[in-house]
């Protein structure tokens, strides 16, 4: 089937609006380089969405676009794979993105450098297309680290601060180290199977041995894990938060951080076939969402409590993927992406109505808020729909995503399934949390708004509306997305539904009792148990752990390149130079220019020779 | 007489320079003729792919005197290393226009350049060492009169140090030729001739061994790299650009073209020794170039990692291994050339090259950063743009040959992040240095601009679209390859 010229947009409107961006609008009218990306945003919407209708109504599309290099055993066509995976996830990206987008141009209104700040946030985006439509490895691997280059660049945004800059080098390396697995994966796939094609690695999976393909999963599983903050390489996620808010919804909430997961279920036939990778990742998602979620419960800052929460949903992801719940994965992937979105945008719209307040801060913590529910009602409305899509009540989006992985975790082992209730229970917690100590009571210890708060501008409303109104709704596409993916829709298990919506609601409960009931529950503990707070404050201590790592890295290359090359090795190679003067100036003391000494020399030398000759003969 | 051209005629012209009457006819008239030889480097595409199957140009003359032998070939790694050589020489002469240097100056590049595409080009090994020696004289003076306040130290240092590298090369060839004489009564300096009768037995890995080392002292291999990073820090920036982007792939040449077609046995065996030191290059490099403040001086060791991808692959004996280490010898004189051409400039206008000197450029010189920040990203292998491709391919085929090698070798990846982004967030995003030489730097100018321009064209399209390159480099690649 020859490629409609839809996919086409999906290339040429970023880049030629990046093209625009930069070397027009940026140099001549820097105030509205965020035009022809907005255009492009909307084109590129468009075409997904009918490519997304395409691919539901049976199409479906994998072609090679152009050879990008083959010599020897290497050979890696770049190409187009639009599945239902890619599509339907491509949707969600798509309309997201946009929306905020739009909300960044309100958002973003007289900051210094905006119009850089649109070329990155759309480099990203092209970055992020390109990994979803690739239809091979490597492809994908190419994209995953332009993803990650904007990530940088805009963690790194507000770059005068030091916490910035440090915090855009952490994800930036932490990313490598895990792309240090992805890469081990695609030669290992280049030399088994001699293509990093999909279809065709997954077609000769049965000529690979089957350590050989766990070695492959678990490699390709590391990388996902640095991309999508599981434990051990979450650890530059929370930082992350130093970019500004539309980059935290859009890259580091909804999309970006998301590519991992979307690795693990493009690689869905290949890990099937290694079992115990599925375990791992099982374990890895486990202990990734149960930490982040306690951690998120403890945490002050607005912005953070909803990174961590972040880290903890992808963690419930990882646990679908290795249970082979490929639709819960998946539709969680993008019912995520809208409420995440929704509730980051609404921090940022606290934020933003707080700005006088923060004394330039780029966050807001949940000292400075407090009773905003009065000032910002509308911004309090949409974090309350996000918050119930989050914690599963039905019949919100969260709800129907949730209880698919709760169902196929309950399938695979009663004690798996607790697990995966504690961690509805614990997302339940830290969101209605931060809801209350948001937008209700004003308690003692907030400080609150110095003046009122106000409500963000249209550009920032009707986003944050639209995606309410998805958050809200996405339950219903959780049949598509299956049938998008080649399975039944899902079966509604009724116990499955109810229990988590008990346990939703006794989130809400414990929420409600810690912050309403005991408002001053929050400052109390910190003040008990200063040692508590610390200890979560640095991931039970892994976060020291890995500054350590980071630390013995440096130390180990101002040894190698001060104590031993610079004092001992150069000098070494310098005294062979200089004893070879030396040598020559004691040799030199021989030939003082004393004749009677000469004339002693050669009287020796003659001896010497003369002495030679008749020993010889 | 095509080939002939290509290294005489740079020759002639510095020649021509050198006896120019002022400085400004000598600086005008050498870019135009080197932008001519690079046209006609470009033109001999036309004639190369003219011959289709034999994709090479070759002179060859009589047989002399213990069989010297006026020898010339072209094949695509050549080729390929002529077009780079052109380029920097063209580039390197416009970024020094505002220099006010004598007529020798801009002859001694010009001179340089004829001994490299004679090094390049020549089959004939008396002729290829006679020329590998002769590149030297001109870098010795670039260093040693244009340098900076270091320079005659380092001049000397890299002159003695390679001088005793070459050493090793002489007799490691002289035995070899000597020894090929004994087994078929023919004296012979041919590359070809030598390859096609292996010496072997004991004499043969002493013979590798003193041509490894000759060729190792030029790439630099650890432990032999310490004459770089002093001659790169001390050269002038367009003598530190074809240091690192064109001389030290004489050493990296000379492995592909004179070690691995005369000793294959030997080659497949020294894997664990010389894939093994690329490695450590690769790592020494890298942590090395961490811990340094002198910016030009960070650059020198990123080389040194840098080139051990190139050992990587030529030592993995894999098709895709060498290809991507003639890539990566490629690539690494775009980036690495540019950002020497970078450092320069910057030094041109605040004469300070430390990374604490400087602070907040993106704000202060946003052009300047653009193009920094695009080369560097080239020079830690970010995907899409060339420097990934040469280490993706030199890994891939390592990981044919020996996977624990290719793991260690992809390490560097992690360090490439580690030693260049905190430098490059130091300089421009970073708060400015102790005195106001951040505030005051002007951005580039027109011709700065042309300059990194071209390289940041090349650098992107060789990290979208490498095949074509590639293609060009397979017939020569796949005679190499052994696994």
């Amino acid at each position: 089937m020859s490629a409609p010229w839809p996919i086409w947009v999906l290339f040429g409107a970023p880049v030629a609006a990046l093209l625009v961006g930069y070397f027009y609008c940026h140099q001549r009218c820097p105030e509205r380089t965020h035009w022809p990306i907005l255009a492009s945003c909307a084109a590129t919407a468009l075409a997904a969405l009918w490519l997304a209708f395409q691919v539901y109504e049976g199409a479906g599309w994998d072609f090679i676009v152009y050879r990008w290099a083959a010599i020897g055993g290497f050979t890696v066509d770049f190409g187009v794979r639009l599945d239902g995976l890619s599509a339907s996830v491509l949707a969600m990206v798509c309309v997201v993105s946009g929306l905020i987008h739009i909300y960044a141009v309100g958002y973003m209104e007289g900051e210094p450098g905006t119009s850089r700040f649109f070329l990155y946030f759309h480099l990203f985006f092209l970055s992020m297309l390109g990994l979803l439509v690739s239809n091979n490895y490597l492809q994908t691997y190419v994209f995953w680290e332009g993803v990650g280059l904007a990530s940088f660049l805009l963690i790194g945004f507000w770059y005068p601060k030091e916490s910035a800059r440090r915090a855009s080098w952490k994800a930036f390396l932490t990313n490598r180290v895990g792309d240090i697995g992805f890469i081990l994966a695609i030669f290992l796939l280049l030399r088994e199977a001699g293509s990093v094609r999909f279809e065709e690695v997954f077609a000769r999976l049965g000529n690979i041995t089957p350590g050989m393909r766990m070695t492959i999963g678990l490699l390709l599983f590391w990388g996902a894990a640095a991309k999508s903050a599981q434990f051990p390489l979450h650890v530059w996620l929370p930082d992350a938060m130093e970019g500004p808010t539309p980059v935290s919804a859009l890259m580091h909430a909804a999309t970006m951080v998301t590519a991992g997961v979307f690795l693990m279920a493009r690689s869905m036939p290949l890990l099937e076939s290694a079992p115990p990778v599925l375990a791992v990742i099982t374990v890895a998602g486990l202990i990734t969402a149960i930490g982040a979620a306690i951690v998120s419960v403890s945490k002050r800052d607005l912005k953070r409590i909803l990174a961590y929460s972040t880290v903890s949903q992808l963690g419930l992801m990882m646990v679908a993927i290795g249970t082979g719940n490929l639709v819960g994965a998946v539709f969680h992937l993008i019912t995520h992406g809208f409420f995440k979105a929704l509730l980051f945008l609404c921090a940022g719209s606290v934020i933003h109505g707080l700005h006088s307040s923060l004394h330039g801060a780029v966050s807001a913590g949940v000292d400075d808020a407090g009773g905003l529910g009065r000032d910002l009602p509308y911004t309090g409305g949409a974090f309350l729909v996000g918050a119930l899509a989050l914690s599963g009540v039905p019949p919100l989006a969260g709800f129907f995503s949730k209880d698919l992985i709760l169902e196929g975790a309950l399938e695979s082992g009663h004690g798996l399934a607790a697990l995966t209730f504690l961690i509805a229970l614990g997302s339940s917690l830290y969101i209605f949390r931060m809801l209350l100590l948001t937008f209700f009571g004003a308690r003692a210890q907030q400080r609150g708004p110095k003046a009122h708060a106000h409500e963000p501008g249209l550009l920032m409303r009707v986003p944050v509306l639209i995606l309410a109104v998805l958050s809200a709704s996405a339950g219903v596409f959780g049949g598509t997305v299956a049938r998008m993916l080649g399975f039944q829709p899902p079966h509604f298990v009724l116990g499955v539904a109810v229990s988590g919506t008990l346990v939703a609601a006794a989130g809400f409960g414990v929420a409600y009792f810690l912050t309403m009931s005991r408002p001053s529950f929050d400052w109390e503990w910190r003040a008990r148990f200063p040692w508590l707070e610390r200890w979560l404050e640095c991931d039970f201590g892994w976060q020291k752990a890995t500054d350590a790592i980071a630390g013995g890295g440096a130390a180990l290359a101002h040894f190698v390149a001060g104590a031993w090359e610079s004092r001992r090795w150069d000098p070494f190679t310098e005294s062979l130079a200089t004893g070879c003067v030396q040598l020559g100036e004691g040799l030199s003391a021989v030939c003082r220019g004393r004749l009677n000494e000469y004339v002693w020399w050669m009287f020796v030398g003659a001896a010497a020779l003369a002495f030679t000759v008749l020993l010889c003969f | 007489m095509l080939l002939t051209g290509l290294w005489v005629a740079p020759a002639l012209a510095g020649l021509l320079v050198w006896g120019m009457p002022s400085r400004g006819s000598a600086r005008v008239l050498a870019l135009a003729l080197s932008g001519v030889i690079l046209a006609y480097a470009a033109w001999l595409i036309v004639p190369y792919s003219a011959q289709p199957g034999i994709l090479r140009l070759e002179e060859i003359g009589t047989a002399g005197a213990f069989g010297i032998r006026y020898h010339l070939a072209m094949d695509g790694i050549a080729l390929c290393l002529c077009w780079l050589t052109a380029l920097l020489i063209v580039l390197s002469l416009a970024a020094s226009w505002k220099g006010d240097v004598p007529p020798g100056y801009w002859a001694a590049f010009l001179f340089l350049e004829s001994a490299l595409m004679a090094v390049f080009t020549f089959r004939d090994l008396f002729y290829f060492y006679i020329f590998w020696d002769l590149a030297l004289i001109p870098m010795f003076f670039i260093i040693g009169l244009w340098g900076s306040s270091g320079r005659r130290k380092a001049a000397l240092k890299f002159v003695l140090y390679t001088f005793l590298g070459s050493l090793s090369l002489l007799i490691g060839l002289l035995a070899l030729v000597t020894l090929h004489y004994r087994a078929t009564g023919m004296w012979t300096w041919d590359m070809a001739e030598l390859a096609r009768t292996p010496v072997a037995g004991p004499a043969a890995l002493w013979i590798y061994a003193a041509l490894a080392v000759g060729f190792a002292v030029k790439v630099p291999v650890f432990p032999l790299h310490n004459w770089l990073p002093e001659a790169h820090t001390e050269a002038p920036a367009a003598g530190s650009v074809l240091l690192a982007g064109s001389m030290l792939k004489m050493g990296v040449f000379g492995f592909l073209r004179v070690l691995v077609p005369v000793f294959p046995e030997l080659s497949l065996a020294a894997l664990p020794v010389l894939g093994g030191l690329g490695v450590v290059n690769v790592i020494y490099g890298a942590l090395c170039a961490m811990a340094q403040k002198d910016f030009k001086r960070l650059i020198a060791f990123t080389s040194v990692s840098h080139l051990g991808f190139c050992l990587i692959g030529i030592f993995s004996l894999t098709a895709e291994g060498i290809a991507g280490g003639c890539l990566q010898m490629i690539n690494h004189g775009f980036s690495t050339g540019g950002l020497f051409l970078l450092i320069g400039m910057m030094y041109e206008r605040s004469h300070r090259r430390g990374v604490d000197d400087f602070g907040g450029l993106a704000a202060t010189a946003p052009v300047l950063s653009v193009y920094f920040g695009v080369i560097l990203l080239s020079s830690i292998g970010l995907p899409g743009l060339n420097g990934f491709v040469g280490e993706v391919m030199t890994l891939a085929g390592m990981a044919r040959a020996s996977m624990p090698l290719a793991v260690l070798g992809s390490l560097g990846a992690v360090l490439a992040a580690a030693y260049g982004l905190p430098a490059f967030q130091k300089v421009f995003w970073g708060p400015p240095g102790p005195d106001s030489v951040s505030q005051t730097i002007g951005d580039l100018d027109l011709r700065e601009r042309a300059v990194l321009g071209v390289l940041v064209a090349g650098i992107v399209v060789l990290g979208v679209y490498p095949q074509p390159l590639l293609r060009l480099l397979t017939p020569a690649v796949e005679a190499l390859a052994l696994r």
